[in-house]
């Protein structure tokens, strides 16, 4: 299975993680939406991500840009797949929700990685902090499938065990209080067993689909790279390959580039390095330490080093 | 060539669900639909709440020819006891006499029959909490509770199969707020303190009838929900938990309060 696939194969994985996102089954059985509100904050969050991202990285590259229609898709999925995972996380509206969307636009924004892409990637920390969100999510929402709308209800010591009507009032303290609306339940209220199975395995599915997509999507680039290589004459493909190895391509700013662009980046990067290279033979060559004899220390190791390398002149 | 088939097919599946996923959430649910709101059949008895009214011997004979041949006798005996029961004896004292043996034996083998008998004897139920005393006192509530007794029976028998049954669908929700008021009555009876016996068996009784307890709730519960929210929500949370369903039934049934002043 080549890269192209794997990245179609994982855009439907996560596409098929979306629809699960977006669904929930009420205490009739019947299955519902849970609004569009959440997904058109996640896409503010998906889409600010995105931009402070492409801010930071503009600099070290030209602008990344998918250059086929698996390559769109696999942006658009992972935009889209990172909206509805965020969608799917967030606490009901108020405070909870403001720090929430903060806290993700940063960590999905300030990510430091050497990759310049356009598709949004979660690293380790933040899959960890969308998890903990949904667990946090799921906890509420079980709350509220008992018809207990706040977060935690404390008894209060004492006063809650004694039979005393007019304690009532008093009894017990809730924390965080939210609504109905504010979970989006449905108007026959949630059946939270089935609904939290659909959104675990659409979140899974949706995490699993974008890390899995931005491994192919980056195999994808690199076999495109591969393939302008492979034009060349094959011993002069060998030698560039060596010159410019795999692993650097996308270091090198090699990703996202236009065929034309492609080849005089490589040009360039061939140019650079060759470039570098005898520069430093030079140095090595017209500089007076190569005639010291080993003078021990820190210039002795140097001296010997050169010696391995057979770098002194005979 | 297949391969780039394969491929566009993954594009096209692709797209599909991306679209679906933004259409799906709009899917709005239902508030589920009350049986009391459907079509009634022709031949079917228009507003059968008003049999558990003060107003219930008005239309008795629509009941009577529905009944079984077999037990009509004996719901006619069982009427003619409970609507001219007066001088509002206290409810425990009246069961003992033969009128009240025959009245109760009356209502157990009317709940035992079709729909209709059914509604019978929920008839007799709350026509005898009509026109007895079982309001809680100093010295306790053993009347309401032996009230609460007789209704419990018709619950457990009727109250699941009514949420499919438009005859006793409402009828049902009422002889659940008549419950729940009869039994707040009883463990709010002690001048200071709360009897938690009475609330605790009504608790327990409901939670099992509604499958409030459980992650589903029953047919019943999912009526009594949609009729009631509100209620069914003090239910859920509150510690006076049959506050609601004693406010709803105070409007459906006012001056039920064991004190005979219907």
């Amino acid at each position: 299975m080549n890269a192209r696939t794997q990245l179609a194969l994982a855009c439907l994985t996560v596409a098929f993680g979306c629809v699960l996102l977006g669904l929930q089954v009420d205490a009739t059985g019947a299955v519902v939406g849970t609004g569009r509100t959440t997904l058109a904050i996640g896409i503010v969050v998906s889409l600010v991500a995105m931009l402070l991202r492409s801010a930071r990285t503009a600099s070290s590259g030209g602008p990344w840009l998918p250059r086929d229609l698996v390559s769109v898709l696999g942006v658009v999925t992972g935009f889209i797949g990172l909206a509805c995972v965020v969608g799917a996380v967030l606490a009901p509206g108020g405070g909870w929700m403001f720090f929430e969307v903060v806290l993700l636009v940063v960590l999905l924004a300030l990510r430091q990685r050497r990759r310049q892409s356009m598709s949004p990637e979660m690293g380790t920390g933040a899959i960890t902090v969308l998890a903990l969100m949904l667990i946090f999510r799921l906890w509420i929402t079980y709350q509220g499938s008992e018809h207990r709308w706040a977060l935690v209800t404390i008894d209060v010591p004492i006063l809650s065990s004694l039979p005393l009507p007019f304690l009532d009032p008093v009894r017990t303290v809730s924390l965080g209080s939210f609504t109905p609306g504010e979970l989006g339940f449905p108007p026959a209220g949630i059946d939270f067993h089935l609904s939290m199975t659909l959104w675990s395995v659409g979140f899974v599915l949706c995490i699993a689909g974008m890390r899995w997509g931005a491994h192919a999507a980056r195999e994808h680039e690199n076999d495109r790279i591969h393939a302008t290589i492979q034009d060349l004459p094959p011993a002069l493909a060998a030698l560039v390959e060596k010159i410019l190895p795999e692993e650097d391509w996308e270091a090198m700013g090699l990703h996202g580039l236009s065929d034309r662009r492609r080849c005089k980046r490589i040009e360039a990067l061939v140019a650079e390095k060759l470039a570098a290279r005898h520069e430093l033979e030079e140095a090595l060559r017209t500089r007076g330490l190569l005639s010291l004899r080993n003078p021990g220390g820190f210039a002795g190791e140097i001296y010997e080093t050169l010696a391995r390398q057979r770098a002194l002149p005979r | 060539m297949d391969r780039r088939a394969a491929e566009l097919a993954l594009v096209v599946a692709t797209g599909l669900l991306l679209v679906a996923a933004v259409f799906v959430r709009g899917i709005r649910g239902s508030e589920p639909e009350l049986l009391e709101d459907r079509e009634r059949p022709p031949d079917a008895i228009a507003e059968p709440v008003q049999l558990l009214g003060a107003g219930a011997q008005r239309r008795l004979g629509e009941l009577t020819d529905r009944i079984d041949a077999r037990q009509r006798e004996m719901w006619l005996g069982a009427t003619g006891i409970v609507f001219g029961l007066d001088g509002c004896p206290k409810l425990n004292e009246w069961l003992t006499t033969a009128d009240g043996q025959r009245a109760q034996q009356a209502i157990a083998d009317l709940r035992r029959g079709s729909a209709h008998e059914g509604l019978a004897s929920l008839v007799l139920v709350l026509q005898v909490a009509r026109a007895t005393e079982w309001a809680p006192g100093v010295l306790g509530s053993e009347n309401a509770q032996r009230l609460g007794d007789l209704i419990r029976p018709w619950l457990r028998t009727w109250a699941e199969p009514a949420a499919d049954e438009p005859l006793l669908a409402e009828s049902a929700l009422a002889a659940t707020l008549v419950y729940a008021r009869v039994m707040r009555l009883a463990y709010q009876a002690p001048a200071l303190m709360r009897d938690d016996g009475p609330r605790d068996r009504a608790k327990t009784f409901l939670e099992g009838l509604t499958g409030a307890s459980t992650p589903q709730l029953t047919n019943f519960g999912q009526a009594l929900s949609a009729r009631h929210a509100d209620a069914f929500e003090t239910f859920q949370r509150e510690s006076d938990l049959l506050q609601g369903f004693d406010e709803e039934c105070a409007v459906l049934f006012p001056g039920l309060d064991g004190e005979c002043d219907e």
